[in-house]
């Protein structure tokens, strides 16, 4: 167990005022001023409030946070966490650019990795079997179009 | 009657059958994965719903939010870690009973029990939902407005011991439904000159990101912490009708609880079956064997938690109000499938109405079967290894995600919710708040403005109807109350403690 300074917590919190802040400073953008319906309440009327009570909301969370200055368990290695985002990430943006099945292919054999499976041959089988089976599956039974490769036709 | 019979009418063709079918057994499998769970579960097979027709879309995933909340009693009796946290009070006498070797027993205890509290729950939504769809009709927009606060509040509530963290989340899951195109003004907000973003963010892409994604990304932070040893073998055996007898009264007593805690906001399977465990270790006979493999433990708490299924559908189908993060997702699929629940729905489709009814009905016989003859088949799920079953979830959650709308847009929100999603876990945020705030902000935002409107701009006038003015005294005591406590814990604390 360690204590830490500065805990997930606030930190999520301070992340949260931080865009709170900013978000209600661009509630007063000229542009939001155009229209008046609804009983004189324009577009940001109730965004506004919803904002100002995000940034009570997140103030009293840091004071708790810090108050509380608990004991937190001892994090586990983040190196492998943020290999896992950065590949899901890079995941997300490549199915629209290079395809479904390209894209699927390679991400089945990194996210096992990653997660410190290391049977190749199986990872293989099913980045190779469960892609190919989702896209049959979307593509040709529920007739729903999934991202194709610019290099190929069909996927 | 004649209604129901339409529906089951509507519900025994060949595809909705094979939907339930396959919803259920799913269900099943994704509650006795560990960490899985309902909400991931539904997100999970909604994109195969997309091209499906209306009534058997929502069989499957009716079947999934059913079977998942069963599923995670198998896994709390085999290995002492429940598949879903609605099981988690299962686990207390289940897991005992297998440590003795009455595995089998202690299943055929909680699929019998599931399947009673399950069909309880759909006999008070038949009876309940429509009553309250009725009722609701005489609201106006204050009143919605009314409602959908406490709910949310109700929602952040329960978030124990983080009250401030709950309504955190549930304020950004209010915010984030407003980003898009105004519904009134059609003025864009939030959408800093993207064209892409002028559709908001949707809830399936958001839901996906915060439940599915984020969890995964829980797992390979927690990869490091010991896994619990897999048991397998695990079979079936119904228990003796003499076994029975003294053990009615928990049984009904916890459909009973189970159905009145599920239909309150914020509440869920995992506190009725903590309610009716503990009221069954108060009251049963049989109390002294509590936490020894006792069967009326497993009794209250999966009666309980599966009787929370149907009364939780019954704010959800009458006034389009959820209950908590489940019955949410469900709220955000029947959307997508063309249904708006809400007063309207009892109006103008009661025909689908009873169709659900009657699905909820078929869908928990079919559970008990599933649980019967696939027990031991279902155990060994669990030995699939935990990385490729997490990117398997992965590729099926993204697939969901941009299945929705076909947008590219829709991946960035699923990846940045999952991003969200695990940095408000590792601090302690609660999740449901977040969600049911989302669903909510359109119906708050829509009766806050109308009811401005009615009453020519003044909020005190909100305060003069009564339902109204009765719901904010609840919102304000559910907000009040433990500020009120924390007050009375430190004044007691600083009279005993002085310096």
């Amino acid at each position: 167990m360690q204590k830490s300074g500065l805990s997930v917590a606030m930190f999520t919190a301070a992340g949260i005022l931080f865009a709170g802040i900013f978000l209600v400073w661009h509630t007063f953008d000229p542009a939001y001023e155009t229209s008046f319906m609804t009983a004189g309440r324009g577009p940001v009327f109730y965004p506004r409030i919803i904002l100002w009570a995000v940034l009570l909301l997140s103030i009293i969370v840091l004071v708790q946070a810090r108050a509380e200055s608990r004991d937190e368990e001892e994090p586990g290695p983040y190196g492998w966490t943020i290999a896992a985002l950065v590949a899901t990430g890079l995941y997300t943006l490549a199915i629209t650019r290079i395809g479904f099945v390209i894209s699927t292919l390679a991400f089945t054999v990194v996210l096992p990795w990653i997660m410190g499976y290391r049977r190749v041959p199986i990872i293989l089988g099913l980045a190779v079997i469960y892609t190919f089976a989702v896209w049959y599956v979307f593509e040709e039974v529920f007739l729903i179009i999934l991202p194709s490769s610019p290099w190929f036709d069909t996927f | 009657m004649e209604l129901f019979a339409q529906g089951l009418g509507h519900v025994l063709t060949l595809a909705t059958f094979f939907a339930m079918l396959a919803g259920t057994v799913l269900g099943v499998m994704v509650g006795v994965l560990p960490g899985l769970g309902s909400v991931i579960g539904i997100t999970m097979v909604l994109p195969f719903t997309y091209s499906m027709d209306q009534i058997p879309a929502l069989a499957l995933m009716l079947g999934i939010y059913c079977g998942s909340v069963y599923g995670g009693s198998i896994t709390a009796i085999a290995i002492n870690t429940p598949g879903t946290p609605q099981a988690a009070a299962t686990a207390l006498d289940g897991f005992p009973m297998a440590q003795r070797g009455e595995a089998d027993l202690a299943i055929g205890w909680a699929t019998a029990a599931s399947t009673i509290g399950g069909l309880f729950s759909v006999a008070v939504l038949i009876l309940a939902a429509p009553q309250l769809a009725a009722f609701s009709l005489n609201f106006t927009a204050i009143e919605f407005f009314a409602l959908g606060v406490f709910a949310l509040i109700c929602i952040a509530n329960v978030s124990r011991g983080a009250m401030a963290k709950g309504l955190l989340t549930g304020a950004i899951g209010l915010f984030l439904a407003t980003v898009g195109a105004d519904h009134v003004t059609g003025d864009m907000r939030f959408t800093f000159g993207s064209f892409e973003m002028s559709a908001g963010i949707s809830l399936i892409p958001a839901i996906v990101g915060v439940f599915a994604l984020s969890e995964v990304f829980t797992r390979v932070a927690d990869n490091h912490k010991p896994k619990p040893q897999v048991v397998h073998n695990v079979g079936f055996r119904l228990p003796p009708l003499a076994e029975w007898k003294p053990r009615l009264g928990t049984l009904l007593k916890s459909c009973m609880i189970g159905s009145f805690v599920g239909a309150l906001p914020g509440t869920g399977a995992t506190t009725s079956a903590f309610i009716s465990y503990s009221e069954a270790r108060r009251s049963s006979r049989f109390r002294e064997n509590f936490g020894k493999g006792e069967p009326s433990g497993i009794i209250a708490a999966e009666s309980a938690n599966n009787a929370v299924t149907g009364s939780a559908m019954v704010p959800t189908l009458a006034l389009g109000i959820p209950g908590d993060p489940v019955t949410a997702v469900m709220l955000g699929t029947f959307i997508v499938h063309g249904l708006t629940p809400g007063p309207q729905l009892f109006l103008h489709h009661l025909d689908l109405v009873y169709a659900i009814f009657a699905i909820l009905v078929v869908v928990n016989i079919m559970m008990f079967f599933c649980g019967a003859l696939g027990a031991q088949l279902f155990t060994r799920a669990l030995r699939i290894p935990e990385p490729l079953l997490m990117t398997m979830v992965v590729v099926i959650a993204i697939v969901g995600a941009y299945g929705v709308r076909g947008n590219p847009l829709d991946l960035v929100i699923a990846f940045l919710g999952g991003v969200g999603g695990f940095l408000l876990r590792r601090g302690g945020f609660p999740l449901a708040p977040l969600v049911i705030g989302m669903v909510l902000s359109e119906t708050i935002e829509n009766s806050l403005r109308q009811g401005l409107l009615l009453t020519r701009g003044s909020f005190l006038a909100f305060f003069e109807r009564p339902i109204a003015l009765g719901l904010f005294l609840l919102t304000a005591t559910m907000v009040l109350w433990p500020i009120l406590r924390w007050l009375k814990e430190r004044h007691r604390a600083s009279r005993e403690n002085p310096q």
